[in-house]
């Protein structure tokens, strides 16, 4: 039950870092940034979608996401979100202290579990 | 496929968002439904067990409607957002999704600017009438006799037409132009208008002094003065 709720919040925190790692390389839609989430994860994290688009869309309003609506023939139009260019420097500022974050953590437990 | 829109628009109306807005939202998650439900059937889920795994995604009524509920406020109420300076954004977007709507049925759209195009038309064309004989006629006996017609020639082509072409019972020609006065004080620029004999005579007004222009007397070289001339302190007199 404790560890539930951990990853509550391990997955608030991380969120909106693995949505922008996600359309870093190009541009994917909600379904697709989801279902990638949980590959990935090995199904670890997974993502409603009571609150992967309220997060999108939030994104959207910061600048660091651009929604768009793509047509494409003999399919439905989806809306693909792509990084913008103020959304890549605000990633590598997040990668950046997520792995002095880990690395941090690393070393605090590991020393005490040694 | 089942419909999944109801159900979401239901979380989203408490919201209250503009129904463009409503109608992305419900678009956008409906189709996230959609790939789920596809997919769990294509796995060879039953599709009774598929769709009540895919509603799972909405079982808390309140989540998406609170999840909403920040960003969409920020999003239409603050500065910075859609309501304010990015309002040119959010009429694009409409804009776009009007053009897409009328490409999807042309027909109905060829029909619907047709009715409005006769109707507009028609409408101006009653407007023309009323105004000109009811609201503004013209200040001339017999206004709805009346044909202008503009023309770039001289007063005795004017005349020549006006001889040749019999489907008016009288005409008359007018030619404005700036002139430069110098018989006063000192040289002014007055607008000159020089008409022929019947010119006044077919309006059906009579000039403030003097008399009307006989058809022997028209001849180049005597305009008279118009009122406004006349009547400035500069000694002007005809």
């Amino acid at each position: 039950m404790e560890t539930q709720a951990s990853q509550v919040e391990w997955k608030k925190g991380s969120a909106e870092l693995l949505i922008l790692s996600l359309v870093e390389a190009r541009p994917r839609h909600g379904y697709e940034i989801s279902k990638l989430i949980e590959q990935r994860s090995r199904g670890t994290v997974r993502f409603h979608v009571a609150s992967l688009y309220p997060l999108l869309y939030r994104l959207e309003r910061r600048g660091w996401l651009c929604g768009r609506w793509v047509e494409k023939n003999g399919q439905r139009r989806r809306r693909y979100y792509r990084l913008t260019r103020q959304g890549r420097r605000v990633l590598a500022a997040q990668l950046r202290g997520w792995h002095q974050f880990v690395a941090g953590i690393n070393r605090i437990t590991e020393a005490e579990n040694a | 496929m089942p419909e999944w829109k109801p159900e979401i628009r239901r979380r989203l109306a408490p919201l209250k968002l503009s129904p463009t807005r409503e109608e992305e939202i419900a678009e956008e998650i409906a189709q996230h439904l959609d790939d789920q439900y596809q997919e769990l059937v294509t796995a060879g889920s039953p599709t009774d067990s598929a769709f009540r795994v895919t509603l799972d995604q909405l079982k808390n009524e309140e989540l998406l409607t609170s999840n909403l509920r920040s960003v969409e406020s920020d999003l239409y109420c603050k500065p910075g957002g859609l309501g304010s300076s990015n309002l040119l954004g959010g009429v694009l977007q409409d804009i776009r999704y009007v053009f897409r709507m009328i490409s999807k049925s042309p027909g109905f759209t060829a029909v619907a600017v047709l009715t409005l195009a006769l109707g507009i038309g028609a409408n101006t064309a009653i407007f023309s009438v009323i105004n000109g004989v009811l609201l503004n006629p013209l200040p001339y006996k017999n206004p709805n006799q009346l044909v202008a017609v503009k023309e770039h020639d001289s007063l005795p082509n004017v005349m020549e037409i006006q001889r040749q072409v019999r489907a008016f019972s009288q005409g008359g020609g007018i030619n404005v132009e700036p002139m430069d006065y110098t018989g006063g004080a000192e040289p002014v620029q007055v607008r000159v208008g020089l008409v022929n004999a019947g010119f006044l005579e077919t309006l059906g007004v009579q000039p403030m002094l003097g008399r009307i222009i006989s058809p022997g007397e028209d001849v180049h070289g005597g305009p008279p003065h118009g009122y406004h001339l006349f009547s400035r302190p500069r000694g002007l007199r005809i």
